[in-house]
């Protein structure tokens, strides 16, 4: 110590360092008290960054107002509110008219509510009596719609709460290069504002003479709301009325608000609401896509994301940041994921569990040849997906991906890497039937805690494995059968194989049944349901469903197709439901369920009768038409059902008959 | 005084006085173990001698105790449900006193039914299997009574006995106590952390300073203070409880107190084992910085010592329950963190609330706070519209959280559906006119729209704002709960609501202007 600090013209420098190192305890001292400082200013500042981001989160989670003031032609004011959704997107407009007595700013907690459903909404104050003044005003807030960037000005809705209808009626007839996408009106009911529109439309003067030969330049079509049964507006008048609109070339429709009467005249904001409702389903969905214009999407694809947005409610700020913090293919295949997640996920998915579930799927894709080669639709919607079955939810991609990477890192196809899964899997859980399980334990249970509690019953394990599959990039989805024999069925899971270039089924839950297992032809199958990648099919089977599924009997089981035809009085019908029903020792049991197109056909792809022939009857209350037919393998067989008939079931006495031919191969029994 | 006496007295105190001066840290070190450790026992083992519902020997017999929700057990026995054959057929069984007994019950606590249920029911377990599967058709068992139920040809009468109580315990579930559940774990819980760990501690410390320090005496004068101190700390509630019950006088509210004291003998035990922490760390020689210097230093005086335990004490005494009512409910429900919540959050007039809540849904997955939220909320509205609520109406149709019976629970919309909708009811009286306001406000968040119809939860719900016509009456039916207005989805469908004397549908909503599917 005493050398460092010799200097170089060799003075003794002890004294000097005593000194130092007397000073280095201030030194310390004053050190300390600086990092007690520093760690006091740290902790106060991080709370006032909570606190004021608290506070501006909160200040932007709350729809934009502004005040609207437009200039108009003639030098004269426009006043009213806007209220525009923060997310920065193409809205479609809804213009309301607070009615005769209202006023622009009456609804405005409403307006509120209403941008949440997606809109940007404009409560004008518009002159009532002075129909020049008020297309005017109309007229300059179109200019101002055009120019901004959140709306869709070509795609707006007006509706007016009550006095403003021939106004606005009147406008479309004088300005027809102003048209609305829909005009809905709601009638209070009184005669003065059919006779006010007569007035405005000219219907009731010679001067309207040239309508009767011309149809009226309104071409949007024109919906007017009245309250339900009874109705205080005398019908005949209405009705007349509407004629003449219709006679005139206006597509107009009558649509009734089933409420009491008072409900209707008092409660404006709920009836505002019920209105913009309509606007919701006959407007364009907001355009979110458009903020992101580098993303790639298909128009189909950016439709689904608008409706998974729109979906989405209160939790589509969470998603729209998941998109807005991703890039390139990520964002890409974030936008697909949230264009069929399902509502619970919409609702409640947290941006950094989506985030999650695509940087691990694409991690993967990046590493592994089964993932990468996997068809890129595939990929986005059976790896990239954070659900199975109806499990609660849960962030296991990057838990499991780290779990695993050292089991795979020698597997080099499809089958290698399943296997391995299969074995590491089935170290730690053990199958158990379902009787002796709770529903937490079994399909109920997350894949972390089926893996936690170390057994489950086959659709526990399958949300497992496939949950084990997907972390590590294998394209994998749930599949589940129905047995031709009994009322019960199996699950178990499909691998997309880059080898077959098909899905592969596995048998995940089986010890003895690895990848490679012959084993799907041991029990007479009817039908196997796989999710087709589409919103709604989580619960599908849960709710009879069966159309949200792909049917991939045909694909693993010797199967043939059946066309059903329901007719009525010899007329094809459509939209009906047809069931095929297997019969189990108990009861009837529906394997499938099909709708009808417009030519009155249902069609079906079954397994091969084993045992019984399969029922089909048309899915209604009560007595229907039905029938037995044998399904057999290769083969196509029509069905003809009648709407009209009555046959009564009784299975005791209404047995199937006896098989021509026996399925393809003999039923064994079922080993769970 | 005795001069013996005080000569003791004085002699005592002056071998204190030496030993404090000799081996002051040694001293109070195994000073303080030795109150951890007692505390420990006491915590661990003193209660549950003492309290009723946690005794932790106990056979499978039913004592009167075991009936905590005597009006909600009576009314399931008195009107048994179509559908409810295990009710129909404990009906049947029962002894004449008992029916009578329940013919003239008019609700409350009734000490004279509850034993004859009792024994009753004791008479009952112990004289066969008591399981039929159309009993048991909707009962969700346990895994434990599975476990047993699976081998029923081999088990003793004993075993017997007590697969029928774990039966009728998952049968009836917000009735009959669990206690040989309930109370298992949290005491291995408490026999880890407030018995094992001080023994160990206690053993370790005095086989090291042994020789240098004799504390026996004092220990032994610790030991019979704090037994005297225990028994008289449980026998003063439990006579006050007793003498509540038999309506001497209504004491509830300096019951509910002396219960949050017992909080602070866990508290004592913590405080003890921190401040042990530092005393171990100069045992063992790892004080070569600045503080061991500082602190051979200084002299330890008493005032200094109880300056800072008292410091160190209210510290913790301050940071445990704050970490109990904070960090508690922000955990995932699971058996242990419910019998915590249970032991601690909430009062004894809503245990029964608690259980009746626990016993009906699905909550693994959700926050303990929701389930606090859930009974808190309910019971403060508990007579708002009505004054007088049959407890089986509020349990089933105002407590209850589970409206949508779906495979994936949304339990959490109390809060959110009370918070939108109460302050528009302060001053409502009326259930009708009350459920009119509710369903204009509700109609006015939540849209109908028949594309909707996927079978989501209330909570999915209010978050989509738009909903089909089944999901607007089951959130309906949530918000009506949500501000204390009992209520419940009919057949059809519909939300219905007790108006106090009758069920009636529910004002209807405005309706859609988008076509019906």
């Amino acid at each position: 110590m005493k050398l460092l600090f010799r200097g170089a013209k060799g003075r003794n420098l002890e004294g000097q360092f005593i000194m130092l190192a007397r000073q280095d305890v201030g030194l310390t001292h004053i050190g300390m008290s600086w990092l007690a400082r520093i760690i006091c200013f740290a902790l106060v500042s991080s709370i006032v960054t909570v606190f004021v981001g608290c506070v501006l989160h909160h200040a932007k989670a709350e729809p934009k107002h502004i005040l609207l003031s437009l200039r108009m032609a003639d030098g004269g004011d426009v006043g009213g509110i806007v209220v525009v959704p923060t997310l920065r997107a193409k809205y479609p407009v809804v213009i309301c008219s607070p009615g005769r007595d209202g006023n622009a700013h009456d609804f405005q907690s409403e307006l509120d509510q209403l941008a949440n459903l997606g809109f940007a909404v404009v409560s004008i104050e518009h002159a009532q009596s002075n129909q020049a003044l008020f297309d005017q005003q109309f007229i300059a807030l179109a200019r101002y719609l055009e120019g901004q960037p959140w709306a869709q000005s070509n795609a707006a809705a007006w509706v007016d709460l009550g006095g403003g209808s021939p106004n606005m009626l009147g406008l479309l007839l004088r300005h027809p290069e102003i048209q609305p996408q829909l005009l809905v009106t709601v009638s209070e009911s009184r005669r003065w504002e059919l006779d006010a529109v007569y007035s405005a439309l000219r219907l009731d003067s010679e001067a309207s003479a040239q309508w009767k030969t011309n149809p009226m330049p309104i071409h949007c079509p024109v919906a007017l709301v009245q309250d339900g049964p009874p109705s205080k507006l005398p019908a005949q008048a209405m009705e007349a009325f509407l004629g003449l609109l219709r006679a005139r070339g206006i597509s107009v429709v009558r649509e009734t608000l089933a409420c009491e009467a008072s409900e209707f005249d008092d409660n404006r904001p709920g009836v505002l609401r019920a209105a913009v409702e309509y606007c919701r389903a006959h407007l364009p969905l907001a355009d979110y896509a458009s903020a992101f214009p580098e993303c790639g999407v298909n128009p189909t694809q950016r439709e689904q994301f608008n409706v998974g947005m729109q979906r989405a409610g209160l939790n589509r700020r969470e998603l729209w940041h998941a998109v807005a913090s991703t890039r390139g293919v990520e964002q890409h295949t974030m936008m697909v994921v949230i264009g069929y997640l399902e509502d619970y996920d919409l609702a409640h998915i947290q941006a950094a569990h989506l985030k999650e579930v695509i940087h691990v799927a694409w991690r993967a894709r990046r590493q592994y040849s089964w993932c990468r080669e996997a068809p890129l639709d595939i990929f986005e919607k059976f790896t990239a997906n954070p659900r199975v079955f109806e499990e609660p939810s849960e962030r296991f991609q990057d838990f499991f991906r780290q779990r695993l990477r050292r089991e795979i890192k020698y597997c080099h196809t499809t089958e290698e890497a399943c296997n391995a899964i299969w074995r590491w899997m089935h170290r730690r859980v053990e199958w158990r039937r379902p009787v002796d399980l709770s529903a937490e334990q079994g399909a109920g249970a997350t894949p972390r805690q089926v893996l936690d509690q170390g057994f489950s019953e086959c659709s526990g394990m399958v949300i497992l494995y496939t949950a084990l599959c997907r972390s590590i990039g294998l394209p994998t989805r749930p599949a589940s059968t129905i047995w031709q024999l009994t009322s019960l069925g199996h699950h178990w899971t499909e691998v997309w194989s880059v080898e077959e270039k098909q899905w592969h089924a596995n048998d995940c839950s089986a010890e003895d049944r690895p990848y490679g297992a012959d084993w799907l032809l041991r029990v007479p199958k009817a039908v196997i349901h796989a999710p087709a990648g589409i919103r709604g099919t989580w619960n599908g089977i849960a709710e009879g469903r069966f159309d949200a599924f792909t049917n991939t009997v045909g694909l693993f089981y010797p199967s043939g197709q059946v066309t059903v035809r329901v007719l009525e009085h010899g007329a094809p019908v459509r939209n009906r439901f047809v069931l095929a029903e297997n019969l189990a020792p108990d009861r009837l049991v529906t394997a499938a369920r099909a709708k009808t197109d417009v030519g009155g056909e249902a069609h079906f792809t079954l397994g091969a009768s084993a045992r019984q022939p399969y029922r089909f009857s048309i899915d209604q209350s009560g007595d229907t038409d039905w029938q037995w037919l044998e399904v057999k393998s290769n083969n196509l067989v029509d069905l003809v059902l009648n709407l009209g008939c009555k046959r009564p079931f009784d299975k005791k006495t209404d047995l199937p008959p006896a098989l021509t031919i026996l399925g393809s191969r003999p039923a064994k029994e079922a080993n769970k | 005084m005795n001069p013996r006496l005080r000569q003791s007295i004085v002699v005592a105190l002056a071998r204190l006085n030496s030993m404090r001066a000799g081996h002051p840290r040694l001293f109070s070190t195994s000073v303080l173990l030795t109150v951890a450790l007692l505390m420990g026992l006491h915590f661990t083992f003193g209660e549950r001698m003492f309290h009723p519902e946690m005794r932790l020997w106990d056979s499978s017999r039913f004592s009167k105790a075991d009936l905590f929700d005597l009006e909600f057990f009576a009314n399931k026995l008195e009107e048994p449900d179509a559908l409810d054959r295990l009710s129909q057929y404990l009906r049947t069984n029962l002894s004449d006193t008992t029916t009578n007994a329940l013919a003239i019950y008019r609700g409350g606590l009734d000490s004279h039914l509850q034993q004859a249920l009792a024994e009753d029911l004791n008479h009952l377990i112990q004289r066969g299997s008591i399981y039929d599967s159309n009993f048991f058709a909707h009962v969700r068992l346990a895994t434990e009574t599975k476990d047993l139920l699976g081998q029923t040809a081999k088990l003793s009468a004993a075993q017997l006995t007590r697969l029928n109580r774990m039966l009728l315990q998952d049968a009836y579930p917000c009735c009959i106590s669990k206690h040989l559940f309930w109370s298992e774990r949290s005491f291995w819980m408490d026999l880890l952390l407030h018995s094992i760990l001080p023994i160990a501690l206690w053993c370790i410390w005095n086989s090291i300073s042994f020789g240098r320090l004799d504390s026996l005496p004092l220990i032994a004068k610790l030991v019979l203070v704090i037994c005297i101190g225990d028994i008289v700390f449980y026998l003063i509630p439990i006579n006050l409880a007793k003498a509540e019950e038999a309506q001497l006088f209504h004491i509830k509210m300096p019951l509910e107190y002396w219960n949050w004291w017992t909080l602070w003998t866990s508290t004592v035990v913590v405080t003890g084992n921190v401040v042990m922490l530092r005393r171990w760390w100069l045992l063992l020689g790892f004080s070569g910085f600045s503080w061991a210097g500082r602190l051979a230093t200084t002299p330890i005086t008493w005032t200094r010592v109880l300056f800072g335990a008292a410091i160190v004490g209210s510290g913790l005494a301050g940071a445990w329950p704050v970490g109990i009512h904070i960090v508690l409910p922000r955990m995932a429900i699971s058996p242990t963190t419910l019998s915590v919540a249970e032991r601690y959050l909430i009062t004894p007039r809503l245990k029964s609330d608690f259980r009746y809540i626990t016993s009906t849904a699905q909550w693994s997955g959700t926050r303990v706070g929701v389930l606090i939220d859930h009974i808190e909320l309910a019971d403060q509205q508990r007579q708002n519209y009505y004054k007088t609520l049959n407890d089986f109406i509020f349990k089933e149709y105002v407590l209850s959280a589970d409206i949508d019976q779906l495979a994936l629970a949304e339990l959490n919309w109390r809060r959110t559906l009370c918070e939108e909708f109460y302050p528009f009811l302060c001053k409502e009286r009326d259930a009708v006119a009350a459920a009119h306001i509710v369903v204009r406000r509700l109609r006015e968040r939540v849209g109908i729209d028949p594309e909707y119809s996927s079978r989501v939860g209330i909570e999915t719900i209010w978050a989509q704002q738009m909903t089909d016509e089944a999901g607007f009456e089951r959130i309906y039916v949530a918000a009506l709960r949500s501000v204390g207005i009992a209520a419940r989805l009919t057949e059809n469908a519909q939300a219905e609501l007790w108006t106090g004397n009758a069920w009636m549908i529910a004002p209807r909503p405005l309706g859609s202007l988008l076509p019906t599917k």
